[in-house]
């Protein structure tokens, strides 16, 4: 055991700066992804609960084809075949896409979570107070349905970076690739998997913890929705 | 089953609120059946009747929150929810539209529907803000004058879900009166209290009553209906059966339906004449 | 369209082996999962507590394709020679038991104790509340997630091809090298993953809609 640690202690200099710089990366990977996911998801959601004809179908129907597609197929399709259409994204570029356009579904399926935790009620009071429903869902709907959806966004925070790893399959420069290049010089693979592991805990922990405080924290003040005591 | 006939013209021409033939159908379930009356200025009028006669549904016509099959809603002679379309009928307005018109009636829901993020306060507060635009100085010292009406002044800065079933309606009621409504409309105000609260929130309403305010009630409470209201209105299966002073329909019912519905309902029926 | 149905039969070989590896992770997944659930729900121990939430944390919130590698590459080197399906297997399904602990633990916890004590006051030993009627209602209660899960572990397999599992990917891009028909192959591949992915889903809400769970 002792032997086994002290490996690390040899190459701790060299392999820490390497896998920081590509924390950077996945960290960057990982949050572009998000956004991307974030800003389909809205576009998603807006679209399932519009009136316009057609529209809801075509939003259920690319949700079904997301969700029965693996990440890595998504990835590779976008890192391979875009090209013959003319369009080459980068390793990094490619991976946003994909996680963006995978999160989109996940993302959409939260959004309608904490829009439909809203009670009807409070809209129904919010229009009879004389309120437009555009004032509706600023001042009311949304502030509410932010906060139910802050643990679930954590956690789909948290499924995107894991699911960063992915892109080193598609060449890009982010932890897992570091890992794999430092595996092959070093042939220590146990040692370095092991440690990567660590550096993807180390920025996921918190997160979850966190994400499970904030919907412990709610679940508490939730007694009273508008309704009877 | 006759409703009384409608007012005469001129009678009409003074009336606060003129409700004219509504009809309301969920689907193939016909819910009302063609409602007209009149509400007068100053006046407090009851809707009596049994589960599923359609009063709730009728009150909440007046101010669109169920759109209406047919039939028309007249505030002051400006006519509510529709305006002319381009082929010279009617078409509904659009939730955006009726803002304006619904800030000039008030609605008190039996659930109450406080937003339980925001203070007692903010709850009153935020109808005059947004839709009258006052600043921010004059809607907290009108909801601090809506507060003390309704007794609760003290309880400004409590969130909702910290005050009792009562409480919370009252502040309900203070929220819709921060709308200088020109009519309170109230959905079952007291059915969700516990019975022990039921008294706070009807006493409030019998002080806005004896104010003048022009009310209509929706609710279970024959006694405090016979109390409050000038005029009620017994509904049953999406009719009007009977309508007359308070006294007149609860003390002397003319209707076979509307005497079976108080003797059922208990307290206050009369017997029949 | 003949190359078409062509890239599709090749790709079909790996759809065997993927499902090879979904059985035999969701296995390993459901076992070990339900036993991490019954000790976190029943053993009030101290550390039995905290070894669980510190396996199950560890294997959450560290990418698979890390624990794959671990398995094969790793062990490997320290002299534990996996297949490339063992490791896939083992791997993909220790992942699961970590979430499928929390799955029947939430599952558990969501069963009135009221149920437990009325079996136990009729005289039923331990061992038989727990099959005859608490894991019956879990197994109702947690359905749609376990469905969820299986139909991730299909798709999770796809993780495997790094790891030389001669699966659905793994035949694809080898594929894409000796011929170039590129975009056929990943579509070809997309189409297999959901004809296998969309009727599970399906299915488990049939299951769901005739168990009436989720009332």
């Amino acid at each position: 055991m002792i032997e086994f640690l002290a490996i690390y202690a040899d190459y701790w200099v060299d392999w820490s700066g390497r896998l920081r710089s590509a924390a950077l990366v996945t960290a960057a990977l990982s949050l572009a992804g998000f956004v991307l996911a974030a800003l389909l998801g809205s576009l998603l959601t807006w679209a399932q609960r519009s009136a316009h004809r057609g529209l809801p179908h075509a939003a259920g129907v690319y949700v079904q084809f997301i969700r029965s597609v693996p990440l890595l197929a998504l990835l590779l399709a976008i890192y391979f075949v875009l090209p013959q259409a003319g369009v080459t994204l980068s390793g990094f570029w490619a991976g946003v896409l994909g996680l963006g356009l995978q999160g989109s579904a996940y993302v959409a399926e939260i959004l309608r979570g904490g829009l439909g935790s809203v009670h009807k009620g409070q809209r129904e009071a919010g229009l009879a107070v004389g309120m437009t429903p555009w004032q509706v869902f600023v001042n009311v709907s949304a502030p509410q349905a932010l906060r139910v959806m802050l643990p679930p966004l954590l956690n789909a925070y948290v499924s995107l970076l894991k699911d960063s790893s992915l892109c080193a399959l598609i060449a890009t420069d982010e932890l897992m690739l570091t890992a794999r290049a430092i595996s092959s010089e070093s042939f220590l693979p146990l040692h370095i998997f092991l440690l990567v592991g660590v550096f993807y805990f180390a920025i996921a922990f918190p997160l979850s913890m966190l994400s499970r405080w904030l919907e412990a924290r709610l679940a508490r003040g939730r007694r009273v929705m508008g309704a009877a005591t | 089953m006759n409703a009384i006939a409608p007012a005469t013209a001129s009678a009409s021409a003074q009336a606060l609120l003129r409700v004219q033939s509504l009809r309301k159908s969920f689907g193939s379930l016909d819910v009302l059946k063609g409602i007209s009356f009149d509400l007068q200025r100053g006046e407090t009028l009851a809707l009596l009747g049994p589960s599923g006669s359609g009063k709730s549904t009728c009150l909440r016509c007046l101010n669109f929150l169920e759109k209406p099959t047919e039939g028309s809603v007249f505030l002051e002679d400006e006519r509510i929810g529709q305006v002319p379309d381009r082929r010279g009928g009617l078409r509904l307005m659009t939730d955006t539209e009726l803002a304006p018109q619904r800030a000039e009636m008030a609605m008190v829901f039996q659930l109450f529907y406080l937003w339980p993020h925001l203070s007692v306060r903010d709850n009153v507060v935020l109808g005059p803000i947004k839709c009258a635009g006052l600043s921010r100085a004059e809607a907290y010292k009108l909801a601090d004058e809506m507060l003390e009406k309704v007794h609760l002044r003290h309880k400004a800065d409590e969130y909702p879900e910290r005050l009792s079933g009562g409480q919370q309606q009252r502040v309900a009621i203070a929220r819709a009166l921060a709308q200088r409504p020109k009519v309170m409309l109230f959905d079952e105000p007291t059915s969700a209290l516990d019975p022990e609260l039921v008294g706070e929130v009807l006493g409030v309403i019998k002080e806005l009553a004896e104010e003048g305010r022009s009310m209509i009630l929706v609710t279970h409470e024959i006694s405090f209906a016979r109390e409050v209201a000038d005029r009620v209105i017994f509904m049953d299966g999406g009719h009007i059966v009977e309508q007359g002073t308070a006294t007149e329909v609860i003390d002397r019912p003319q209707a076979a339906r509307t005497q079976a519905f108080l003797r059922q309902v208990g307290g206050h029926a009369a017997p029949p004449r | 369209m003949n190359t078409f149905l062509a890239i599709v039969k090749t790709l079909s070989v790996g759809a065997l082996t993927a499902l090879q590896v979904s059985v035999g992770a969701f296995l390993i997944a459901a076992l070990c999962g339900l036993a991490l659930a019954l000790a976190r729900t029943f053993i009030h121990h101290r550390l039995v507590q905290a070894s669980i939430a510190a396996y199950s944390e560890w294997m959450r919130n560290v990418p698979a394709l890390a624990h794959l590698f671990v398995l094969y590459f790793g062990l490997a080197s320290a002299g534990i020679r996996l297949s490339p399906v063992t490791a896939a297997c083992v791997g993909l399904g220790l992942v699961g038991a970590a979430v499928l602990c929390d799955i029947f633990t939430a599952g558990l916890r969501s069963l009135h104790t009221g149920q437990r004590e009325a079996a136990l006051a009729i005289g039923l030993t331990p061992a038989q509340v727990l099959r005859c009627v608490l894991l019956p209602q879990m197994l109702r209660v947690t359905l749609p997630s376990l469905g969820n899960y299986g139909s991730q572990l299909v798709k999770d397999t796809s993780i495997a091809s790094a790891i030389a599992v001669p699966e659905i990917m793994f035949y694809a891009r080898n594929l894409v090298t000796s011929t170039f028909e590129t975009t056929l192959i990943y579509l070809a591949a997309m189409a297999l993953y959901a004809a296998i992915v969309l009727p599970i889903t399906w299915g488990f809400a049939n299951v769901e809609r005739r168990l009436g769970v989720g009332r």
